[in-house]
């Protein structure tokens, strides 16, 4: 508990270091309407930032404890994953999605987080394009994010916040979760096989 | 890679892998009129390509960054530029970190949570040749720690390299450390390389040699 609370605080003080030096130059910006959006964008950015971050250590506790209930409805996987990568370009992300159906039995809103998170987490590395592919593989629905530059190490992938809670759910899935230098892979029981 | 030119100004190089804290850096230090910031990057590979391609004067560099970390650009940056003023920003406090920092020629550290007032004054600070540290920081232990000659090894490594470490000296397997830490046993097999360049061993009884050595 000890390594993730180091880890959750750390994730913490980067966005609240941005929101504290931003707010400084908000301040100085005067009447400077460029600088100033400029500035509250910046900001609000990271407040986001910050609020999905606290949710994610909230539902990794309460995964950790066995309250995280799912639903365990067929979903289309390649549906979720087409509006996760919608929204991610409203937000400013370079995503794009390549996609084959794919059906398991899950919680639409936790596999929508897990993607999201997949994604944030590899986005974080770079502004190179960020790639979620749907897959069938065998027995599994495979949904696998990457880009063509990451250099991150795993550990650094691994560590984060985002990592952790997509690992989280794709585990209380029945699946499994693995990365690479420039991957994360989640792989779900297809429907047909649950 | 483009690098801004002015043979006036003190030429700035950032690097952070927080864009968003990045380019509110770059809008802090664009206020200075004796500051010029030619590049604000977000990896070691990117710092170094702007240090080979002309004089920097001045770097602010954070504690970790992806595939390394701001001690070892601190190092290349004072080895190709040894006039280079440089400031360690981060999140992290950490005395050891810090003094790690100062050891590889840092001349200052500032806290990211600080003022952006202080982060300017610590700029100052080195820039007249006088070390700054945050108010926050240990002074005394971070002295200690940095003059100290006989520093241990083991603080090369990350938390994460260090538990690996601890793991493979009391024996365990990678399949073993990789159930204990909820880890893919390729990662383990990372974290061991990363443990092994680092201390200069090449099998695991050399870690085991060295643990004895070390009274670890």
């Amino acid at each position: 508990m000890s390594e993730f609370l180091d880890r959750a605080l750390h994730d913490l003080l980067g966005p609240l270091s941005s929101i504290l030096l931003w707010d400084d130059l908000l301040r100085v910006s005067g009447e400077d309407t460029v600088r100033r959006r400029e500035a509250i964008t910046a900001i609000h950015g990271s407040v986001r930032l910050m609020a999905r971050q606290i949710h994610d250590m909230l539902d990794l506790v309460r995964a950790k404890d066995g309250r995280l209930l799912l639903a365990s409805e067929p979903l289309s996987v390649e549906a979720v994953a087409q509006a996760v990568v919608t929204e991610a370009r409203e937000r400013g992300l370079a995503v794009e999605a390549r996609v084959r159906p794919g059906q398991i039995l899950g919680d639409a809103p936790r596999i929508r987080q897990m993607i999201d998170r997949m994604v944030h987490a590899v986005a974080a590395a770079s502004t190179a394009l960020v790639v979620v592919t749907v897959a069938i593989e065998a027995h599994h629905v495979v949904v696998d994010v990457r880009q063509d530059f990451v250099t991150a190490p795993d550990e650094t992938l691994e560590a984060t916040i985002e990592s952790q809670m997509a690992a989280e759910i794709a585990h209380l899935h029945g699946g499994s979760f693995a990365l690479d230098r420039r991957a994360l892979r989640a792989q779900l029981p297809r429907l047909d096989d649950a | 890679m483009v690098v801004e030119t002015s043979p006036q100004r003190d030429r700035v190089l950032i690097v952070d892998d927080h864009p968003v804290f990045r380019d509110g850096l770059r809008r802090l230090l664009e206020r200075d009129t004796d500051l010029e910031v030619v590049a604000a990057v977000g990896s070691a590979g990117e710092a170094l390509e702007v240090v080979r391609s002309g004089v920097i004067d001045l770097a602010i560099i954070d504690l970790v960054l992806p595939a390394s970390d701001g001690v070892g650009v601190t190092l290349r940056i004072k080895c190709v530029w040894p006039n280079c003023k440089v400031l360690g920003l981060s999140v992290h406090d950490d005395p050891v970190r810090v003094a790690a920092m100062l050891r590889a020629g840092a001349d200052g550290f500032a806290v990211k949570t600080q003022p952006a007032a202080d982060i300017l004054a610590a700029i100052r600070s080195i820039r007249t040749a006088v070390r700054y540290l945050s108010p926050g920081i240990d002074a005394d232990q971070v002295t200690r720690l940095a003059a100290a000659e006989d520093v241990s090894p083991l603080e090369r490594l990350t938390s994460r390299e260090r538990e690996v470490y601890d793991m493979l000296v009391a024996g365990d397997s990678n399949d073993q450390i990789a159930t204990k830490l909820e880890i893919s046993r390729r990662t383990v097999e990372t974290h061991r390389q990363h443990v092994m360049r680092k201390l200069g061993v090449t099998s695991v009884a050399g870690l085991v040699r060295l643990a004895f050595k070390l009274g670890t």
